[in-house]
């Protein structure tokens, strides 16, 4: 069976700690984070996590929680099948 | 200025009335500046730092405003992590600042150092560790913001030593830094012209209100909606006070420990308006057969609250109280005469009921309350048996008068709580309900009620057990009783008098009367009363944990029941 393979962009603030809350999120919900990628690009405003993630049942749940947090500014998610 | 006296200026500027602490090495700054800075906040003195959190929740309960707590490192800090994830599951503005070793010795194990930062993100909305002494001002407003705000919660600050006693030299009006925070949002006009059209086409509708209309402070806004549309209200644990269960259209409680008529309705509804309520697992039961047949509509504030549990035909991130502004501009009067007749046979054939055959019941005391107090009174509560007798008997017709931990279901809450709302709410009657096995987690802050002569009226419903286990056990697990007999307990008549509160018991349904009014005649100290009730008592109705709402037991059962698959 393909596994349903999730990408998440996260643009969050460069804190400590931002990265333990999000990562909570997904361990909480026994979701093994496969890959992530964490950077801050010179000249902007938020650092940027890239998170990729393999069958989650619920990858909305995950979403809306993540947008949650106050450190978080926005998510996006793409999927495919791999 | 050092740091510690820019906090407690930033906490005047909030308007904070109360600090409730506990002090400890890293926290001396903060105290020492609480009498330096001349301020008129009080600070109140507990005896452990969760009764701290849980009196600030009471407080915070009973006003709307943040309650705000004051500790120290390390296992003060650790005290307080229960009070936090109460607030934070029941969504209850506080702040906790704590003291913390001094920055060079973080993450060095040094004495009394806890990593609270980390230990407390997830039972917060927010928290800090203060890096800066001139960020203090700033990170206290946003504290107070992020608390307050959107769906409320818990904000900590940490604090190290150095910090607080560092010189301030920044400014007290520095503005807030959150640019990933949103709270505002435009309610979707569309989406309520769908609720509007559902509503007007349903023969059974049943309007849900939770804790979110209490937040919100729409409470009459509520009231306008329901009687406009003729439409009943069931409310959650939480709810409670949301509409006046002494209404024609009120339903009572919904869910395991709801009433037989709440929980027939939403079997029956055709239409279920849930006005800021998450779909508690205590109210759906069995998510698949819940509202199956129904159009159901969520209006929360909380975006990831909205199709977690239950899937809503309509579901709107909304404010409760804008929703229900902008609901009513565009629904048209209607009638539900058959409806509300059909609700009302069901009042009559299942109502909640009691007798003392067998003796004195918790019920019978919480009753006799209910009419002595004229259902007036704050009411705060442990967890447990009495804690849903209370929120069927004590009916609450008024915004923030029902204090209890609903998310959580924590015990020793209902005392402390009790003593946040009496400072609150100087004026008025504050009973706190409570189980024998609750109080006795946190008793010790009968010195603190005392130190103040709070005139808390304390009612330990004693069956010298932890009945709800107790409960479980008979009905699911072949009554083995396992952990849960509390025989030993002190005599808490006169416990309550070495602390130098009154002490009355009551043995009887005869005399709970007599007792209860002599109880309410004092005034200028807290009052303890011990009842002494029916010790193998049962919870009725009920609904199996994860079993749809159709299965609700009304009477005492006859057989053995399974072990319930849900929740816990």
């Amino acid at each position: 069976m393909l596994d349903i393979v999730y990408t998440l962009t996260l643009a969050v603030r460069d804190q400590p700690g931002v990265l333990v809350r999000v990562a909570q999120v997904f361990a909480r919900r026994g979701c093994n984070i496969s890959r992530i990628h964490v950077e801050h690009p010179a000249g902007t405003a938020w650092s940027k996590m890239t998170i990729t993630v393999k069958n989650v049942a619920r990858i909305d749940q995950i979403t809306n929680q993540l947008e949650k947090l106050v450190d978080v500014h926005s998510v996006t998610i793409t999927g495919h099948s791999a | 200025m050092d740091g510690a006296t820019a906090i407690i200026k930033a906490l005047e500027a909030q308007g904070v009335e109360y600090i409730f602490g506990y002090s400890g090495g890293a926290a001396i700054p903060i105290f020492d500046a609480i009498i330096t800075s001349k301020t008129a906040i009080k600070l109140i003195l507990v005896r452990h730092e969760q009764g701290a959190a849980h009196m600030a929740d009471g407080y915070a309960r009973a006003t709307g405003k943040p309650g705000v707590v004051l500790v120290t490192s390390g296992p003060g800090a650790g005290n307080v992590v229960t009070g936090l994830m109460t607030a934070h599951m029941d969504s209850v503005p506080m702040i906790v600042i704590c003291g913390q070793q001094i920055r060079p010795m973080l993450g060095m194990d040094a004495f009394q150092e806890a990593d609270i930062f980390n230990i407390t993100m997830p039972v917060v909305k927010h928290n800090y560790l203060a890096r800066e002494t001139n960020d203090l001002p700033r990170i206290i407003a946003e504290a107070f913001h992020l608390a307050t705000t959107g769906r409320p919660g818990p904000v900590l600050v940490d604090v190290p030593k150095d910090v607080s006693s560092g010189l301030f030299t920044g400014t007290h009006d520095e503005p807030m830094d959150l640019p990933a925070y949103t709270h505002s949002h435009k309610i979707d006009h569309q989406k309520l012209q769908n609720i509007a059209t559902a509503w007007a086409g349903a023969k059974r509708p049943v309007i849900l209100a939770g804790h979110g209309v209490l937040i919100a402070k729409a409470g009459a806004e509520l009231a306008r909606l329901a009687e406009t549309m003729d439409t009943p209200v069931t409310t959650t644990l939480l709810g409670k006070g949301a509409f006046p269960e002494t209404h024609r259209l009120s339903l009572g409680m919904l869910g395991m420990h709801g009433t037989a008529y709440a929980n027939k309705a939403v079997t029956e509804c055709d239409f279920l308006l849930n006005i800021g309520s998450r779909f508690d697992d205590r109210i759906v039961g069995d998510v698949s057969a819940f509202c199956k047949d129904a159009f159901v509509a969520h209006i929360d504030i909380d975006a990831s609250e909205l199709h977690k549990i239950i899937n809503a035909a309509v579901a709107l991130k909304a404010d409760a109280k804008e929703a229900i502004a902008a609901l009513r501009q565009v629904i048209k009067p209607h009638k539900h005469s058959a409806w509300n007749e059909h609700l009302d046979a069901y009042r009559q054939q299942f109502p909640l009921k009691y007798n003392n055959g067998r003796g004195l019941t918790m019920q019978h005391v919480i009753d006799a309350m209910y009419k002595l107090t004229k259902g007036e009174a704050i009411v705060t509560t442990d967890v447990g048996q009495h804690q849903m007798w209370a929120a069927q008997f004590y009916k609450t017709s008024q915004p923030e008068h029902w204090i209890s931990s609903g998310g959580a279901g924590t015990m020793g809450f209902g005392f402390p709580a009790a003593i946040g709302a009496q400072f609150a709410r100087p004026g008025k009657t504050v009973v706190a309900f409570v189980g024998d096995g609750g109080f006795q987690m946190t008793l010790f802050e009968l010195a603190t009620a005392c130190i103040h002569k709070l005139p808390i009226k304390i009612v330990v419903l004693n069956n010298h057990y932890l009945g709800m286990v107790r409960q479980w056990q008979e009905l699911f697990y072949d009554n083995r009783e396992s952990g849960v007999n509390l025989e030993g307990n002190p005599d808490f008549v006169k416990l309550a008098e070495a602390y130098g509160a009154a002490g009355i018991s009551i043995n009887s349904p005869e005399e709970t009367e007599a007792k209860l009014r002599e109880a309410l005649a004092i005034t200028d100290r807290p009052v303890l009363i011990n009842a002494e009730v029916v010790k193998t008592e049962n919870v009725f109705p009920m609904i199996p944990a994860g079993a749809p709402l159709t299965q609700m037991i009304i009477e005492p059962p006859t057989e053995q029941l399974t072990k319930p698959t849900g929740s816990t």
